[in-house]
């Protein structure tokens, strides 16, 4: 017998959340406009809840930014939750140049005693406001160009049950999708599974986590390279 | 031994002690015929009453089609693809039957088509698909369909060729009350209650029908519940 030679395994929002029904154990038929509500709802504060357990690595995204002389701080798209790794750039083709820069925090930032000093960016703090900002410090100067490179997570997108749509989560994690959602209507509508449902749905999304990893080493090394100036 | 018209007509007197000519007989007959062949064919879910039907196509862009007026209770539907195709050189995708509440809220529009997926029984012979077909697809419905009745012109049905012990019964069930001229419940008071048993016994097999038409039988599912499956799943 031949394989399917396909990975196309994707199935809608939709048809996830008639699997999450019929885990609770209420059928196809028997689904009612309240039932689908709930689950709309589940989805979406289910997802909005791993988004609280970010970084979730396939929505990483490279952001840039030109940074203008004199100018501190930066609008940040409001779905960003986290800004992970940051570099300047400067130069362009062989002369291009890429500077990783630190991220501080809003105490850090408070006590640098002066904001308006102008020279090349090395910090950044993330104020994450409603509408976030990205604010450099040193602020840029005129020397030269200065680009801001930064990789920041997205918040997942929305779960509509609607028209085929699929789940913003690679298909690896539709396991953890469809038992967490599961495990939240088996609260409404199947009481007496609600225990193991989520149980299966804490030990998918574990699973789910774990491999939600880059495979490369990991190095610790202590910043005592000051001392040996 | 089984029937065919003439003996079942001639047996049903001889149990009745009708002799002919016997004008009220030949009246109540075909009455007879149709209670015992209701209440089987509702209570057995024979396998003989299943047809398949591939007449009806759905229209692109269209999500309701109608199905034959014939079927009593659909057990499955396919779309046969690519569209156009027949049963005789089309690939069957089977729709899985949901309730129209899921379909209006996934497949809500038409603006998304495609191959069905998924189908609601909207009325007795009028489905909803989803998402809406993009392209005129054969539909094989699959359900059943009550047989012609027992008649002069109709003289063999399965009941009679393979069930004829257990039609005769039937048939008797309702002889039995007209012979007794169906009583009043002054000279007979018993017979009231024995009408009223009896239509119990007929709405419980009506009311298991109509939750196959629906899919909320046996693990709601169009299928009766088996007494051999125990336990029953779902």
């Amino acid at each position: 017998m031949a394989t399917s030679g396909t990975v196309a395994f994707n199935p809608a929002i939709g048809a996830l959340t008639l699997y999450a029904f019929s885990l609770c154990g209420i059928r196809r038929t028997a689904i009612l406009q309240e039932h689908m509500a709930d689950a709309r709802m589940a989805a979406g504060l289910m997802l909005t809840s791993w988004d609280n357990d970010t970084p979730n690595l396939w929505r990483v995204d490279l952001v840039t930014e030109t940074l203008v002389e004199g100018t501190a701080t930066y609008a940040v798209d409001p779905s960003v939750i986290m800004v992970l790794d940051a570099y300047i750039r400067t130069g362009e083709g062989d002369t291009q140049t890429d500077r990783i820069i630190w991220p501080v925090s809003r105490t850090e930032y408070a006590a640098y005693p002066n904001k308006e000093l102008q020279a090349p960016p090395t910090s950044f703090w993330f104020d994450r406001l409603l509408s976030p900002t990205i604010t450099m410090w040193p602020v840029p100067d005129g020397q030269q160009g200065y680009e801001l490179h930064y990789y920041a997570v997205f918040q997942t997108q929305d779960a509509n049950l609607a028209n085929g749509e699929t789940a913003d989560v690679p298909p690896r994690w539709l396991d953890a999708f469809s038992w967490g959602l599961a495990a939240r209507l088996a609260v409404s509508y199947a009481p007496d599974r609600a225990v193991a449902l989520d149980a299966k749905a804490k030990e998918a999304l574990e699973i789910a986590r774990q491999q939600d990893v880059e495979n490369t080493p990991m190095y610790l090394a202590p910043a005592i390279g000051g001392y040996y100036r | 031994m089984g029937y065919n018209y003439t003996t079942y007509v001639a047996a049903l007197k001889t149990m009745m002690v009708s002799t002919d000519p016997d004008t009220a007989f030949d009246t109540i007959l075909p009455s007879i015929i149709d209670f015992a062949e209701q209440r089987i064919y509702r209570e057995l879910d024979l396998l003989s009453t299943v047809v398949s039907d591939a007449s009806t196509a759905l229209t692109q862009s269209t999500r309701s089609a109608t199905i034959s007026s014939s079927f009593v209770a659909v057990n499955s539907i396919s779309v046969l693809t690519p569209a156009g195709t027949t049963t005789g050189n089309g690939t069957r995708v089977s729709l899985t039957p949901v309730s129209r509440e899921v379909l209006d809220i996934l497949w809500p529009g038409s603006s998304v088509t495609g191959v069905p997926e998924m189908f609601a029984m909207t009325t007795q012979w009028a489905i909803a698909v989803g998402p809406s077909p993009d392209g005129a697809y054969t539909l094989e419905v699959i359900g059943t369909q009550r047989p012609a009745p027992l008649s002069v012109s109709n003289p063999n049905t399965f009941l009679t060729d393979r069930l004829p012990d257990l039609f005769m019964a039937a048939s008797m069930i309702f002889a039995s009350g007209y012979m007794r001229n169906f009583g009043t419940m002054s000279s007979d008071p018993q017979m009231g209650q024995s009408w009223e048993q009896e239509y119990e016994k007929l709405l419980a097999s009506a009311n298991t029908e109509e939750l196959r038409k629906h899919f909320w039988a046996a693990s709601w599912s169009s299928r009766p519940v088996s007494p051999a499956a125990v336990p029953q799943r779902g």
